[in-house]
């Protein structure tokens, strides 16, 4: 167990910058994600903590061990990778005390700990199995027990379900966080899959091209995006041009495009949004939070069918609403086969609305 | 808060084996080696093609192109349409066969596929031997059939450059062949299904589909075919064919012109550099066969019994006409000294050339020697082979293309330039030979082995480091393992595989490496081949034989082990 603290940690290549202002810190025992589309830097920033590869500038610590340019064998860590990276010319029990043969700890205690380890991931007496002949999902839990056999300070995993198919992601995805409940290790988890994210972390770091987003909690990134990207990625937000009318106490009137007049809270705004009369701003909607009028008759919403699909659950449209989409996710309905093309009226709840700073010219 | 920038002192922080000239030490041996061995060695070459008794002179230039005198000129032009009709006669059989033996089932396919691959084993100078024993003046086949018709004169036999394109053919087709039948193997035939749901008919799609995915390797079987035409000795020999580039260059250097013999072997480089500048940038093109594995290929099975029984016929045949000089060569091997003269066969056997082979020492000496320097050679590639490889694989650095380019380099050199370049080099003392003479000494041999079939080796290393997950060494140094430990346990036995494979390879064309042997070689390090060459043309065709027999068993043995080290792993041919 160990905290995870890094400094302004740069990595360029050259002109292009790969991770640009790193600078968090992670606490011990947290399960910590770093999540993005790819190429957004986090298996960099991932790398970088491992040792795999240092930074341009700024420092890592580890509690207040500097590792800034440790060598990796050095740092006390347990990764797991997204080929699993298992060595394919071991067995599995080879494999998992690949790790404690390193640190020399003798043979018996060596056999028991790799026993132990196996057992935890249900692969108990699979030791003299070859790599190559179990499945995927199993190679994958060969390469958890692995790094977490040698008891590390630090638990990285990196993409470690994107290998596996649907149903035994979400196996796998609870089974690592119960290790790491049980473990209480702290563990960072590389991820472009916000649902995955969402599911098992304590706190997510939301990256693109290199730049921090926004860090926070799951609920914080998703009931409140800092900014348009995160608003889109997280919660699959739509977003409308608006523009400020007046604000009254906690109440916020704003004017979309077509001059359709909707209210909102003050309060459920993201950093950096003011509301002086005539401002731009930005109206994030969920798709969850447009609902049907249902009789109600404030903050309602003209638009104009583009597209709906049934899924059972609910039923998805696409709204083009002043010449901008608006995504809305009615729960228990079912469309209306004509309903494309066709006008509908919807509602916006006033506590339901997010605001977005606008861009300054429309 | 600051923006706390680590300066750039700060690097020496850095482990060892990431501080930015790390790569450049660890790598110090093979820059050595290929300056030492390659480029200073075609440096001198370059030099005393100009130079004139020290004298800066273009004199040997204008000798070669002289209008008045065309040696030159022609013997350029013969290798070069000697080359292109390689290319042709090749590419018809090659691409033929793997068609015919990848579309078809009919009886006898079996046996002509496993064939097929038979030239491979047939080191060249031996292989050159056994048509000459078939197919010449004095050939089995010649006389057999004058016999046989009660004619004359021979009703037919190879000579002169005819000779030369039959054998190129026979040794060189298989490099269309594998690619080809190789591409053929992994298409994907869901394409041809649905171009033919696009509305293509059977032949639309052959042209459209088949031809064009097929393109890429017969286009690069082409380049590697001419190349090795280009710096082809062991045929335009046997055959008499003196005009050729690779003949001059021996002949120049045989009658101590050695400013000539220069200034040919810079020109057949030049052009054999162009090619494989070529082939290199053709190579990034190389496969779309294998992009997606679809639906298997179905061979069309032949059904009618008289083109049933004319595939079985013709099976037959071409088995015979594939295995007729390895047989041909045992057969001889068997036959007494000097007793075989106008007789159809061979008519006295004997046990003898074997049993001297293992007994008489001045027999048994070459045989030592070329086991001894390919071993060495051997040696020295894996050494410097992994060590590039491993370095070129796995890491960035400035610089990396270049000695990627320098180390296949070699593999385009005819055997002849390396080892007139060597003796340029070596033939006076130098610091890359430790201030000795190595012209007539043993170690330029092993030299030029090692120089040789560094390429083959390091290709081979590479394309396994290749195949091994980068991770699997970044795993290790997670849990705990040191680079060096690392290094050994885990990424080494890795790749064991693809080494051991390449090593044999190596190991199996120094075997029967002859063309850069017969210039260097003095009697004390004669290897094989040589030994071959001087026995026939002493007449004791028994002894050669025996040694050819020798050499085509280990080729045999070594290349099927080196087939199952690589296992299925597509290690390209290289």
């Amino acid at each position: 167990m160990a905290d995870v603290i890094m400094k302004h940690i740069r990595k360029s290549y050259g002109n292009f910058d790969a991770v640009e202002d790193a600078d968090f810190h992670i606490h011990s025992g947290e399960f910590f994600t770093l999540l993005g589309p790819s190429g957004c830097g986090k298996t960099t920033t991932l790398r970088m903590i491992a040792g795999f590869s240092f930074p341009t500038s700024g420092k890592i610590f580890f509690d207040d061990r500097e590792v800034t340019t440790l060598a990796p064998n050095k740092r006390d860590i347990g990764m797991v990778f997204q080929n699993y990276a298992l060595f394919p010319h071991l067995t599995i029990g080879e494999n998992v005390a690949f790790g404690l043969k390193v640190r020399k700890v003798d043979k018996a205690l060596r056999q028991k700990k790799v026993a132990e380890a196996l057992e935890k991931v249900h692969l108990g007496g699979y030791e003299n199995r070859k790599v190559h002949e179990i499945s995927g999902g199993q190679q994958q839990r060969v390469a958890l027990a692995r790094a977490l056999v040698i008891e590390p300070a630090i638990l990285l995993l990196d993409e470690p379900l994107s290998n596996l198919d649907a149903k035994l992601r979400d196996d796998t995805r609870s089974e690592i966080k119960r290790l790491q409940r049980e473990l209480n290790i702290t563990t960072i988890y590389v991820t472009h899959d916000q649902a995955e994210a969402m599911a098992v972390s304590d706190r997510i770091l939301i990256m693109k091209s290199g730049a921090t987003q926004q860090l926070g909690a799951p609920c914080d990134v998703y009931y409140r995006p800092e900014n348009r990207f995160v608003a889109e990625f997280i919660g699959k937000y739509t977003v409308l041009d608006a523009i400020v009318e007046s604000v009254e106490g906690q109440l916020v009137t704003i004017a979309l495009k077509d001059g359709t007049r909707l209210q909102g809270l003050e309060e459920n705004r993201a950093p950096g949004v003011s509301f002086e009369k005539g401002r731009h701003v930005q109206v994030a909607l969920r798709p969850e939070c447009v609902e049907l009028p249902q009789g109600r008759k404030e903050n309602l919403i003209e638009g104009r069918v583009l597209h709906c699909e049934f899924t059972g659950m609910s039923a998805n449209y696409l709204l083009d609403v002043a010449g901008q989409p608006l995504k809305a996710t009615f729960v228990n309905h079912v469309p209306d086969a004509g309903a494309i093309g066709k006008s509908v009226t919807v509602c916006v709840p006033v506590k339901r609305m997010y605001f977005l700073k606008g861009d300054e010219q429309p | 808060m600051t923006v706390t920038r680590t300066p750039k002192t700060a690097s020496p922080k850095l482990p060892i084996s990431s501080r930015p000239w790390f790569i450049y030490v660890a790598l110090a041996p093979v820059f050595f080696v290929l300056i030492g061995y390659v480029i200073y060695p075609l440096f001198s070459v370059f030099k005393d093609s100009f130079f004139v008794d020290g004298q800066f002179s273009l004199n040997v230039y204008r000798r070669f192109f002289n209008i008045h005198s065309m040696t030159n000129l022609e013997a350029t032009w013969n290798s070069f349409y000697i080359s292109v009709l390689s290319v042709l006669t090749c590419g018809v059989v090659g691409v033929g066969l793997a068609f015919l033996l990848e579309s078809f089932d009919f009886p006898g396919r079996k046996a002509l596929k496993a064939f097929a691959v038979i030239p491979m084993a047939l080191p060249s100078l031996i292989g050159a031997f056994s048509f000459d024993f078939l197919y010449g003046e004095s050939g089995i086949i010649p006389r057999g059939l004058r016999e046989l018709l009660g004619l004359a004169k021979v009703p037919f036999y190879l000579d002169g450059i005819a000779g030369v394109l039959i054998v190129h053919t026979f040794t060189m087709y298989t490099y269309f062949y594998l690619p080809v039948s190789a591409a053929l193997r992994n298409t994907d035939t869901s394409l041809e299904e649905a171009a033919m749901s696009l509305g293509c008919s059977k032949t639309q799609v052959f042209w459209k589909v088949r031809l064009p995915m097929l393109t890429p390797s017969i286009i690069a079987a082409s380049m590697l075919v001419f190349m090795i035409s280009m710096a082809s000795y062991t045929a335009p020999l046997i055959y008499g064919v003196d005009r050729t580039l690779t003949m001059q260059i021996v002949l120049s250097r045989t009658n101590g012109d050695l400013g000539m013999a220069s200034c040919q072997s810079t020109i057949l480089a030049l052009i054999s550099v162009l090619f494989l500048i070529l082939m290199r940038a053709y190579e990034g093109r190389r496969n779309y066969a294998s992009v997606s594995k679809g639906t298997a290929y179905h061979r069309r099975e032949v059904k009618h019994p008289f083109i049933k029984a004319l595939a079985v016929i013709g099976s037959f045949a071409a088995v015979l006409f594939l295995m007729l000089p390895i047989l041909t060569i045992v057969l001889v091997s068997f036959s007494a000294n000097g007793k075989w003269t106008t007789q159809v066969l061979p008519p006295v056997y004997t046990l003898k050339h074997y049993i001297d082979l293992f007994s008489n020492t001045k027999i048994l000496l070459p045989i030592q020697n070329s086991l001894i320097m390919s071993l060495a050679a051997t040696v020295g590639n894996v050494l410097f082979g992994v060590i590039a490889a491993y370095f070129i694989s796995r890491r960035r650095f400035v610089g990396k293309g270049v000695v990627d380019k320098l180390i296949m380099l070699p593999w385009s050199l005819p055997g002849t330039v390396v080892g007139i370049s060597l003796i340029a080099a070596f033939n006076v003392p130098t610091v890359f030979s430790f201030g000795q003479v190595w012209v007539g000494t043993f170690i330029i041999l092993p030299v030029a082995y090692f120089v040789r079939h560094l390429p083959l080796v390091y290709r081979s290393t590479y394309a396994a480091f290749a195949q091994t997950a980068a991770s699997c060494e970044e795993a290790a140094r997670g849990l705990g393992a040191g680079w060096l430990y690392t290094f050994g346990k885990i990424v080494l036995p890795m790749v064991a595989g693809g080494v051991a494979s390449g090593a044999i390879l190596g190991f199996v064309q120094g075997i029967g490496e002859f063309v850069a042997s017969i210039l260097l070689y003095t009697p004390s390090s004669m290897p094989i081949s040589v030994a071959i060459n001087n026995q026939m043309y002493s007449f004791r065709f028994g002894t050669a034989c025996a040694y050819g027999t020798l050499q085509i068993v280990l080729v045999a043995v070594l290349l099927l082990i080196s087939e199952k080290l690589k296992g299925d792993s597509n290690v390209s041919a290289v």
